[in-house]
């Protein structure tokens, strides 16, 4: 249901993936982890072409995009159908909680007002957050933001989120929280890519994952696979170093 | 020659009459700059193939040379082979002159603001879809006339006083008027100081004004 195959992104001189494939199933979570600076959040952001990729073809859904001649309608097909959740939120902060799941039903998906804060509140209530949908994001904490962000990214119906660090710029009794959510949308067959360093959540919510080093993919398996016996020598280095 | 009150009393409002020129040349300067100004900023923000490179230039001469010579090479220099230009009122002649000097330094006004808006939130905005005129118009401008209203303000201010220069063409501004009060009565000193404190009252006046403003602005979300 999502395909990547054989992604190229370059800054410059600099190659960031060199050349990355993988495939996963529609309620499949796949977590992505590895050292900083191998490319995970560079590969979420090549998949819908925040970073245009040089090479590659990135499936979801019935969309495919190619990256050699991927053009504005192609790439807002594509972001269309998928959603982010970030490190630092990145809540619209010119708008209240409930306005920032609105806004993309408004001005990508066409959705009437009305209909717009219906969805929104129902979210919203899902997320935990109805009692702040009236609050700036100033006013929330970076854990009421993170509700809201993926509030934002569930109301878009999307058939993928992808998850940037989500909890990685959170106070740490925060933290679990997030991750209890996160889990939550998982049983509730969403389709999730998630970066992430937390083990634990991997461990227990992933089907699938996938070790990055240097811009490429060195092992893919199951939790099961990569925490029992990683096959990779950097994979296990990684692991005892993380765990 | 001793300083006459009762002539600079007299003159205020004499020369208050043509407050309705400079007020229309200001707020008209100020609609045309604010467009200019954002257009430029948008082309540089976005780097518009074309028309940021026009910008550029644009800016560089508008804010690289005074504002009299560029009305007098508007006035009399492009007239020479524009009759639009040459059967233009000199009001109209002075409003586009202040509209572009001051158009290219909003620009740089406006486009400092758009780049203070934190990025995270426009990748955001991409990655939902929203095009980059959606982007702009719902989520970066927003923020940025935050950012950009007090140096905005300080360019209006810049601009009142500067509209003082139109009389040059012609334009009976309050500038104007005290020109054509002291040619008939040579009484300079009671003249230029009634329209110095004109400008003062309005100026200081219109600070006042920016001052609640900006705590407005500071204050939300």
């Amino acid at each position: 249901m999502i395909k990547v195959e054989d992604l190229y992104v370059e800054f410059g001189p600099t190659k960031v993936l060199n050349g990355v494939s993988f495939e996963i199933e529609q309620g499949d979570v796949l977590a992505i982890i590895g050292p900083s600076g191998t490319g995970k959040s560079t590969l979420l952001r090549g998949m819908n072409f925040l970073i245009p990729p040089k090479s590659g073809t990135v499936t979801v859904g019935d969309v495919t995009v190619h990256a050699e001649n991927a053009g504005k309608k192609e790439i807002r097909a594509l972001r269309e159908q998928m959603s982010m959740v970030y490190q630092n939120y990145n809540l619209f902060k010119n708008m209240t909680a409930l306005e920032n799941v609105m806004e993309p039903l408004i001005t990508v998906h066409k959705i009437n007002r009305r209909e717009a804060e219906k969805t929104a509140l129902e979210f919203l209530d899902k997320v935990g957050m109805t009692d702040r949908k009236d609050f700036y994001p100033s006013k929330l904490s970076g854990g009421q933001q993170q509700r809201v962000g993926i509030a934002r990214a569930l109301a878009v119906n999307p058939k993928v989120i992808l998850f940037d660090e989500p909890t990685s710029a959170l106070d740490p009794e925060m933290v679990g929280d997030i991750l209890e959510l996160m889990k939550k949308l998982a049983e509730s067959g969403m389709t999730m890519i998630v970066v992430t360093h937390e083990m634990g959540f991997a461990r227990e919510v992933a089907t699938r994952m996938i070790f990055m080093e240097d811009g490429v993919i060195r092992e893919e398996g199951t939790p099961e696979e990569f925490f029992e016996h990683p096959k990779d020598k950097r994979l296990k280095e990684f692991m005892a170093k993380i765990i | 020659m001793v300083f006459d009150p009762v002539y600079f009393l007299e003159m205020i409002p004499s020369i208050a009459q043509a407050l309705d020129v400079t007020a229309a040349l200001s707020v008209i300067a100020l609609i045309f700059s604010l467009i200019l100004g954002s257009i430029a900023a948008v082309a540089e923000y976005y780097k518009l193939p074309v028309l940021n490179p026009l910008c550029r230039i644009y800016i560089s001469v508008f804010r690289g040379t005074p504002l009299l010579p560029q009305l007098f090479f508007f006035y009399f220099g492009v007239a020479y082979f524009s009759d639009f230009v040459k059967d233009m009122s000199p009001m109209t002649a002075s409003a586009i002159v202040l509209s572009l000097n001051m158009g290219a330094y909003m620009a740089e006004n406006i486009r400092g603001a758009l780049l203070s808006v934190d990025p995270g939130q426009i990748e955001a905005a991409f990655s939902f879809g929203m095009t980059r005129l959606q982007a702009m118009v719902r989520v970066i401008a927003p923020q940025a006339f935050r950012v950009a209203f007090p140096s905005l303000f300080n360019n209006f201010i810049d601009l009142i006083k500067g509209s003082s220069i139109a009389f040059v063409v012609g334009v009976v501004d309050i500038m104007g008027q005290a020109k054509m009060e002291a040619a008939i009565t040579f009484r300079f000193f009671e003249v230029y100081a009634a329209v110095m404190l004109i400008y003062w009252v309005i100026i200081t006046l219109l600070g006042f004004v920016q001052k609640k403003i900006e705590l407005w602005c500071s204050a939300a979300y």
